[in-house]
């Protein structure tokens, strides 16, 4: 039974190493199925995906559920990414501040409870927009792509550029587009979970986590659990101390299975060997049930932070990124960002999508990029195309095929090449051909279908113009275009996607052997 | 005060450029200089024909009289392909792999201790290299594939001679290498009408926008006046006829079988110019501005009825 705790750090630290790979890959090792094996697990990600369509790839939280159903709360020491750094943490803290280690507390199932019940009728009713705040696989996943990538990228980038003045070209270094809110949001809410548990454990995952609270549930009825055999016990209070999920009495011998997250920690501190993880014996009879209704400090901190997603606005077309002056540009607003292919549309989106930013860690092209403001406040670092870092890669799928939640799905590539998720917009006032008489067609280089075509203009001269019935979106012609502040031509997004006709193709290649023309 | 130390420093600089400044024209001259391509004279060799592209190739540089003419023993080589687009072979957007191993391999057995290549991708660079076949290509053959994604690589470079363009950010490796040899695809470019070798050099430069901005054409143009590559291989196997330079379909292109060698990058342009002239509509070179610029500009010859061409049919 020693060997359970070594078990549980192999099996974690595997998970969430690979994770952590999965969500840092900057060199695209990572094939989609091994991105799409390291998530298989997550429960709310699976369980989502489960909701959107019914498919094996979204099974993962059915296993999850029984495997409560017999060991408990295992999901949140074995699986759980945010558990892994939560316990990294707690050991930390644990050296630092907790010299007398954890106590027994109160459990906090009002709050616990509340919280997921509050869960899942936001859920009902408009999908993914509290979740997103609380989910534990979106918190990690975002502190890795928004937040932890950024020293990493440096890092690799310094290396690089060292290398490539000795002409080792081994590795190279990446341009990246640093959204410094993002980053700041994503820290904060990781920061705060972290400091947290290195005073109290894990606090988080007994109070606030809505996956931790839904498998409470469970656990409570589960086969398998730690138990204190009275005869053998000495009353020591050393499994006490350990436990960080504070739910080791042991005054009274009493294991809380609702909080227990079967890390098995206490099985090792243990002098007598009087704890043991057997089969159902007869509940505990709880000498102490003490009820926590009142406002403590810790629901009031998580009103905090359940708060600004109750200002919610709807006005999504209220921030244009763009640095404006007043110049003799002609000046235009975007009505509505682009959601990604394959989301269908952008209250699909919206209300499927939790911002782990898996999507955005693995876009090629780096397109996607996560909102601030741009669908509102309802789908914070929900992934949008920003056509200032990138262009949709007409031939990739990418996202669709790694999105754990299915927010965003893409079946197979003939079906992408027809979705259209915005319109390109030519505004000929601005296009440098127009104003300074040269030629450029950088947009139409760029355009895949040749939705952004070549015209005769003037004096020789060509100038864009678009069919758009074959127009995708894709943001090519916008990414490329060079004129600034303001761009020539720029993607209206849709609301809700619709399709783009293929263009008209002609015949096979031919085959001309026709002698010199010179 | 000047010590004697700080004396001996100020004097070495001030005697390493002025020594520069005497070598330096005399290296431009020699660069700038179109050398004879063939040792017979001709300026331009034009092949057509054959089974595969390395055919044409190795029939070329027979000609040539080996590429020992253009590398030197242990010397450092740049292929520098086309490899701008997410593009399978079949569409012609890219340059033909098989052609760039055939060339890899060629340079290998001319002495060379290093073949580089790489390319400033329009797409996802990863992408391009792998879809074109040119990672593979540059596997087989022992070539080393470098990434041209981020600024790291590039060194912001005076261009004397440019008329608009006077700096640009130039990838390290086409600066530095012994021997440059640019081998681009022959294209249908939806805005200059035409992208073969000089246009290919975009390639190498950080900030194209910039080009697009203050006139594309001049730019192009500019841009060769930098450092003239030792050999220019023009890839006319699929000739990508319209919708260039991306192209939607494979109906875009049509086998052609051409592959032009120059060492005068205006007369391989000129030449790919008239390939394209059935279907664009052209009836000289100087109908694409940046040819007539360069040919303005000294860089090299744009009229083909005034050269020497040796044509040849597999």
């Amino acid at each position: 039974m020693k060997n359970f705790k070594f078990f549980r750090i192999i099996v974690s630290s595997i998970i969430s190493v690979s994770l952590i790979i999965v969500f840092t890959d900057f060199y695209k090792v990572a094939s989609s199925w091994f991105i799409n094996l390291s998530h298989f697990l997550q429960f709310i990600p699976s369980f989502l995906s489960f909701t959107t369509v019914i498919s094996a790839a979204g099974t993962g939280f059915i296993f999850i559920i029984l495997l409560t159903f017999l060991y408990g709360r295992t999901y949140c020491s074995f699986i759980c990414p945010l558990g892994f750094f939560q316990d990294i943490f707690i050991r930390l803290g644990g050296i630092l501040f907790r010299k007398k280690g954890f106590s027994y507390s109160k459990p906090g199932y009002m709050l616990f409870y509340s919280i997921l019940a509050v869960m899942a009728i936001s859920f009902i009713i408009s999908g993914t927009t509290l979740l997103l705040w609380l989910d534990p696989f979106s918190i990690f996943g975002r502190f890795l792509t928004h937040t932890a990538s950024l020293p990493l990228m440096k890092l690799n980038n310094e290396l690089a550029g060292l290398l490539i003045k000795k002409d080792i070209f081994f590795i190279h270094s990446f341009e990246k587009n640093i959204s410094s809110i993002a980053a700041a949001f994503s820290l904060s809410i990781f920061g705060l979970i972290m400091i947290l548990s290195m005073f109290r454990g894990r606090y988080y995952c007994n109070r606030f986590c809505p996956v931790g609270g839904f498998l409470s549930l469970i656990s409570r009825i589960s086969l398998f659990r730690l138990s204190i055999d009275e005869n053998s016990c000495i009353h020591c209070g050393k499994c006490e101390k350990i436990c960080k999920s504070e739910c080791i009495d042991h005054k009274t011998n009493y294991i809380d299975s609702g909080r227990c997250i079967a890390c098995f920690n206490c099985l090792n501190q243990c002098p007598n060997g009087s704890i043991s993880f057997t089969g159902f014996s007869p509940a505990p009879v709880k000498k102490k049930t003490p009820g926590s209704g009142e406002i403590t400090r810790m629901s009031f901190l998580a009103g905090i932070i359940l708060f600004p997603s109750l200002l919610q606005s709807k006005e999504n077309n209220k921030t244009v990124l763009y640095y404006q002056e007043p110049l003799k540009q002609k000046q235009y607003k975007r009505k509505s960002f682009s959601s990604p292919p394959g989301s269908v549309s952008i209250d699909l989106l919206n209300s499927r999508c939790t911002a782990c930013s898996l999507c955005i860690s693995v876009c090629p092209t780096k397109v996607l990029q996560p909102s601030v403001m741009q669908y509102g406040l309802i789908g914070i670092m929900q992934p949008f195309m920003d056509f200032n870092s990138g262009f949709c890669n007409y031939d990739c799928t990418l996202c669709g095929e790694i999105c754990p939640t299915g927010a965003i799905r893409l079946k197979d590539l003939d079906e992408k090449k027809q979705i259209r998720t915005g319109k390109s917009v030519f505004v000929i006032e601005n296009c440098i051909t127009y104003t300074s008489g040269t030629d450029c067609g950088a947009c139409s280089e760029h355009c895949p279908t040749k939705a952004v075509h070549m015209v005769p203009f003037k004096n020789g001269l060509v100038i864009p113009e678009i069919n758009s019935e074959i127009c995708t979106g894709c943001g090519a012609c916008e990414y490329a275009c060079p004129v600034r502040p303001l761009r020539a031509i720029y993607v209206e997004g849709l609301k809700k996607h619709d399709s783009a006709k293929l263009p008209q193709v002609k015949k096979k290649e031919k085959i001309i052997e026709a002698d010199f023309p010179f | 005060m000047i010590t004697r130390k700080k004396f001996i420093k100020i004097f070495s600089e001030i005697a390493s450029l002025s020594l520069l400044s005497f070598i330096l024209p005399s290296f431009l001259k020699r660069n700038l200089e179109a050398r004879d391509t063939s040792g017979d004279g001709a300026a331009l060799i034009a092949l057509k024909g054959g089974n595969k592209p390395s055919d044409l190739l190795h029939a070329g540089i027979k000609h040539l009289g080996g590429l020992e003419r253009f590398i030197k023993r242990g010397g450092t080589v740049l292929i520098k392909p086309n490899i701008g687009w997410d593009r399978s072979p079949e569409y012609g957007a890219n340059t033909n792999p098989e052609l760039v191993e055939a060339l890899i391999r060629a340079c290998y057995k001319a002495g060379a201790s290093k073949v580089y290549i790489f390319d400033h991708t329009c797409d996802q660079w990863q992408n391009c290299y792998k879809k074109s076949g040119i990672q593979n290509a540059a596997a087989k053959a022992g070539a080393e594939l470098i990434p041209a994604s981020s600024k790291d690589y590039y060194i912001s470079t005076m261009i004397p001679r440019g008329r608009i363009l006077k700096e640009a950010l130039v990838h390290k490796l086409f600066l530095q290498c012994d021997t440059v040899i640019n081998i681009p695809v022959l294209k249908h470019h939806s805005s200059t009408g035409l992208t073969a070798s000089m246009k290919n050099l975009m390639g190498v430069v950080w900030d194209r926008g910039e080009w697009h901005r203050s006139g594309l054409h001049q730019c192009i143009a500019d841009f060769s006046t930098l450092r003239k590559p030792d050999l220019i291989i023009i890839d006319g196997w699929r000739v990508m006829t319209r919708n260039g330079p991306r192209g939607y379909s494979t109906s875009d292109t049509s086998r052609m079988k051409y592959l032009f060698m120059s060492t005068d990058p205006v007369i391989a342009d000129s030449a790919s110019a008239m390939v394209l002239a059935k279907t664009s509509g052209l009836k000289a070179p100087t109908d694409i501005r940046y040819i007539k610029y360069a040919g303005d500009m000294g860089i090299g010859k744009n009229d083909l009825k005034s050269i020497k061409i040796k044509r040849i049919t597999i």
